[in-house]
């Protein structure tokens, strides 16, 4: 699925709107904790229509069968399995084998599948976040939108999130939008960037390249990841020609290489 | 020798903690961290009695089942995104509030309190219109206020700003003569202005000590799941290869120093 705009003019720029399948999206606004609304955004800037199906629970949204976003999952006094089951009645996602996809769906994002007997309410922060990403995958959807996708994971958990996100978009043709107020994470973990300001898009790009431009980002008040800004800052100081890299390993030997 | 304030001695909780024992002092700000689903919101949910747990917790030497439950709420309070509630409608009459029932209540130490925590600008702004790490300190500084011996804080750091982040772990730091405060957090950064930071799992404790002694061991928190800051990381990597001696935290300081 593609949502697509094209020639929208912001200030003196042609901004040409396209989310296309099998990428990793990152969504940020300005640090001043601007709220993203990435559905106003969608609204706004494509030819989809997007009329909000607020079912039982306003948690979840499911667009035109395409789309989810699944927002914060309380601690909830429903049992796991049941709260699944009940949103696969309830949005008639015509799933035959019930439980081996509710088992299915939890062992995917890293929660032990024993754990569907449990109370939500018992569930760590963790896992309810991860339970986030398991409700979206019954859906099935086209776009998954996930706001502060790695919102109180540890480490482990976020590698574990990202291997399944990189599976989404290279074996399923999926595309996954996530929204974070962390530029350390966007500049990790997606491969294309869409940066916001007062609801207007105003730079997409790949990742790598548009976290380059840091008089851009420092301009327009986002923040700047930690290791652009030690790469900018040793490259103007000293004058020397860092590389601008993702991983920490890598920019230690591009240090060891201009030592 | 340090007189351990509370202390848990082998409990079991569930599948959540196994055999597991701390201590905590007074007059200290702990940080804890460790994987997810390690027990540290569990942890701090028992000691606070939100859950409850009969045995081997004590508390100042006498078990938490011997305390008056309301006796024990003065004492001990916990405050995470949850425990978020307020009575009044705007800054000035919550803060107003406390002082009344402190009885130390007047206009002069209202308006003086207001300036000391940063609160002063938006005295009457409602707190419905409040943003939820605005109200996260505002629960905290009423906390601060409140003349609790114990104050466990849970998760905050996933919902509050650097700035705000700061401005709570400088309170705590100012205000924990004859107080024990506990702060699990998941950025490692804001372990350094505490005076130890434990590394736990579902047995027990990992690591534990001076914060940037804990943050030596690098290989250990990656392994339970622990990120290190990126300044701390690309310093004790490059220490490792000998670019620099030691651990710099200060960019410019880092870049004069490999490029002298």
């Amino acid at each position: 699925m593609e949502i697509r705009y094209k020639n929208y003019k912001y200030e003196k720029q042609n901004i040409n709107f396209c989310l296309n399948e099998n990428t990793i999206y990152g969504i940020t606004g300005t640090k001043y904790k601007e709220f993203l609304s990435i559905f106003n955004i969608i609204n706004k800037y494509t030819n989809v229509t997007i009329n909000k199906n607020k079912l039982n629970n306003k948690n979840i949204f499911f667009y035109q069968n395409k789309i989810t976003n699944i927002k914060k999952i309380n601690e909830l006094d429903i049992k796991v399995e049941d709260y699944l089951e009940k949103i696969i009645i309830d949005y008639d996602l015509q799933i035959k084998n019930i439980n081996k996809k509710i088992e299915d769906s939890l062992t995917i994002v890293g929660i032990n599948k024993d754990k569907k007997e449990l109370y939500i309410k018992d569930l760590s922060t963790s896992e309810r976040n991860l339970l986030r990403v398991s409700v979206s995958l019954l859906f099935n959807p086209e776009i998954i939108i996930l706001e502060e996708p790695y919102f109180s994971l540890d480490i482990k958990n976020i590698k574990r999130l990202n291997i399944l996100f990189n599976r989404l978009t290279d074996q399923y043709n999926k595309t996954i939008i996530l929204g974070s107020s962390d530029s350390n994470e966007l500049y990790k973990y997606t491969k294309k960037m869409i940066f916001i300001s007062n609801n207007n898009i105003v730079k997409i790009g790949d990742t790598k390249e548009v976290y380059k431009n840091v008089k851009f980002l420092k301009d327009n008040a986002f923040d700047i990841p930690e290791s652009v800004m030690f790469t900018y800052n040793a490259n103007n100081k000293k004058n020397i020609k860092l590389d601008y890299l993702q991983d920490i390993r890598d920019t230690i030997k591009d240090i060891y290489k201009h030592i | 020798m340090i007189n351990n304030y509370i202390e848990l001695n082998k409990i079991n909780y569930k599948d959540i903690l196994n055999n597991f024992s701390i201590s905590f002092a007074k007059n200290k700000f702990y940080t804890l961290t460790g994987a997810n689903s390690c027990g540290k919101s569990t942890l701090l949910r028992l000691i606070s009695n939100e859950i409850e747990l009969i045995d081997d917790i004590n508390l100042n030497d006498k078990l938490l089942s011997d305390y008056d439950k309301i006796d024990y709420k003065k004492k001990v309070t916990l405050l995470d995104e949850r425990n978020i509630d307020f009575i009044e409608e705007t800054i000035s009459n919550e803060i107003k509030l406390i002082l009344l029932k402190n009885n130390n209540y007047s206009k002069e130490y209202l308006k003086s309190t207001l300036l000391k925590y940063n609160l002063y600008d938006n005295r009457n702004k409602k707190i419905n219109n409040l943003s939820l790490e605005e109200k996260i300190y505002l629960m905290f500084i009423k906390k601060i206020l409140s003349n609790y011996e114990v104050i466990l804080i849970d998760d905050i750091d996933n919902y509050c700003s650097e700035t705000i982040m700061n401005r709570i772990i400088n309170l705590i730091n100012l205000n924990k003569n004859n107080k024990l405060f506990i702060m699990t957090i998941k950025n490692i950064n804001y372990s350094l202005e505490s005076d130890k930071l434990i590394v736990i799992n579902k047995k027990g404790i990992v690591l534990e000590g001076n914060p940037k002694d804990v943050l030596n061991k690098d290989n250990i928190l990656n392994k339970n799941g622990i990120e290190l800051p990126f300044m701390y990381d690309l310093s004790i990597k490059l220490r490792d290869y000998n670019l620099i001696d030691e651990i710099i935290l200060d960019t410019d300081r880092m870049i004069d120093e490999l490029w002298k």
